[in-house]
């Protein structure tokens, strides 16, 4: 295997832009990766794009206006891990020698679909009788609660933390603070969630360009190295299973951490799935940032704050960054290229040399998650 | 009524039946070479791949996991509403609508049992059935 880095990266800012075409929120972020390492895009030998919602040939509509079809185009759909998984493709095809420079591009416009919760999945029984995202999660925070003492107002200081981060974040969809009073009286979504638990839907494309080991003296920035890339899927299980425990997460995280030789306590700054309140807490866990049941310590110990021990979520993360579900594993890698090359401005996790990032989603009966992508990155 | 036009109103068609005393049974699989039991009854046992699966009457009583009252609906939907994820007393864990009085929630690891319902309705007004869960009145 050969050593692959990122050194190009780039996204918008992510929003709501019903008035723009698929193609146009595409071709911005793939023209500012390539020409951020220094490149153009005759050098680029494959693309790998990451879409949910985009349709088909998303890439090759994203890619049309650069004129840059004419190369391989893999386009994946793994729900909320597109994006990663697409990334996780990419590095494997240079790692194995295919080939020496990729891009990568994940892009969604959920502006596309309407307001409100995302449709279900089809022919999906829990689906036909009423279960919605922001409905599966909160049944994990009812039954954490209800194990561990997490109170409600514990859970919305999950959702100060992300917006604070996202204040400083020019990229984030939000980037206005709010209080714990105002998290706890905003109308409720699914109990115990209110809005300010659940992350918003948003339009966004997010890029990086790839390259082998060997070609990377000839890059104009600082190349962030590419340590290990682990995808796995959720097991199905008919019956008992303990929803407090992000069970795709931790295999997936044991996964990487033997593959790369990388313990949790190596990790300076993450980036993870924080698509309602709950999930930030439970993937302290199963990442192995702290004990089964210690999450809300380690947030309110300030660890995992700006200027913590471990930083997560600097970019605002999916609550306040927002979250267009093919390109947020994306937005996640540019925003750790970002932080391990220390441009990240007033977010930056200070001498972060080691950063994680997780995206893990897609809501199918019988399974934890459809999908889990988990990356480590080094400089 | 005949079966198919009564059929045709459940949210999860073929997965109620009623027994002598018209009470309802939610009818999962079972697996004849493993024994496993699965809601709904797939054609084949994602454990040992046996496509023999016989329609198993599951149990009508289970204890509530967890659940969540639901105001955030996808179009169509009637809200607020609870759902909830009951493991049923033979093992078997569902997904179903709680009917439970939403001011004054219920506790979880309640004993909770089977009823048939209205999930919703159908754009001309015909309702949608579904399987439910209702909190167990103890006897005092």
């Amino acid at each position: 295997m050969r050593k692959v880095a990122v050194i190009g990266a780039a996204m918008g800012r992510i929003g709501r832009y019903p008035e723009l075409m698929f193609q146009d929120l595409g071709w911005p972020a793939i023209k500012g990766a390539i020409e951020d390492a220094g490149l153009e895009r005759k050098h680029i030998e494959a693309v790998y794009c990451g879409s949910a919602y985009g349709g088909r040939l998303a890439g090759q509509r994203a890619l049309r206006p650069l004129g840059m079809t004419g190369v391989p185009v893999v386009n994946c759909e793994n729900a909320c891990s597109s994006g990663a998984t697409a990334f996780r493709e990419a590095w494997y095809a240079i790692a194995a020698g295919r080939y020496d420079r990729v891009l990568v591009l994940g892009i969604d416009k959920l502006s596309m679909l309407g307001g409100g919760v995302l449709p279900g999945q089809p022919e999906d029984w829990e689906v036909d009788v009423g279960l919605t995202m922001p409905a599966l999660y909160s049944m994990r925070a009812k039954r954490y609660m209800h194990e561990f003492g997490l109170t409600r107002e514990q859970l919305s200081k999950v959702s100060v933390k992300a917006r604070r981060h996202g204040a400083l974040n020019p990229y984030a969809q939000y980037q206005k603070p709010v209080t714990l009073e105002e998290v706890m009286a905003a109308r409720l979504v699914a109990e115990p969630f209110g809005l300010l638990h659940c992350c918003p839907t948003g339009d966004g494309a997010a890029a990086v360009v790839l390259c082998a080991g060997e070609l990377v003296a000839q890059s104009t920035t600082k190349p962030v190295w590419v340590a290990g890339a682990d995808l796995t899927s959720g097991r199905f299980v008919t019956g008992y299973r303990d929803i407090t425990t992000a069970e795709i997460t931790e295999r997936g995280a044991h996964e990487i951490y033997e593959e790369t030789g990388i313990s949790p306590q190596d990790v300076d700054v993450a980036e993870v799935h924080d698509a309602f309140a709950i999930a930030e807490l439970m993937y302290y866990e199963a990442l192995g940032f702290c004990k089964k049941g210690e999450a809300i310590q380690l947030l309110e110990s300030g660890a995992t704050s700006v200027g913590g021990r471990i930083p997560v979520n600097m970019s605002g993360g999916l609550l306040s960054k927002g979250h267009p579900v093919g390109a947020t594993g994306a937005a996640q890698i540019v925003e750790m290229i970002w932080q391990l090359r220390g441009q990240a401005g007033a977010r930056q996790a200070e001498g972060a040399k080691v950063g994680l990032t997780h995206c893990t989603g897609g809501g199918i009966a019988g399974l934890d998650h459809g999908a889990c992508a988990i990356t480590i990155f080094k400089t | 009524m005949n079966a198919s036009a009564s059929e045709a109103n459940y949210a999860l068609p073929g997965t109620i039946s009623f027994d002598e005393a018209h009470r309802p049974r939610l009818m999962g699989g079972l697996c004849a070479q493993c024994g496993a039991k699965v809601f709904p009854k797939p054609k084949i046992c994602s454990g040992c791949w046996s496509t023999e699966q016989q329609d198993l009457a599951l149990a009508t009583r289970g204890k509530l996991y967890s659940f969540s009252i639901v105001h955030a609906a996808r179009k169509g939907w009637p809200s607020p509403y609870a759902i909830a994820y009951v493991d049923l007393d033979d093992g078997v864990r569902i997904c179903a609508p709680l009917e439970a009085d939403l001011a004054h929630p219920p506790t979880l690891d309640i004993t909770v049992e089977l009823i048939v319902g209205t999930l919703r309705a159908h754009a001309d007004g015909t309702p949608v059935l579904s399987h439910r869960f209702k909190p167990v009145q103890e006897a005092r």
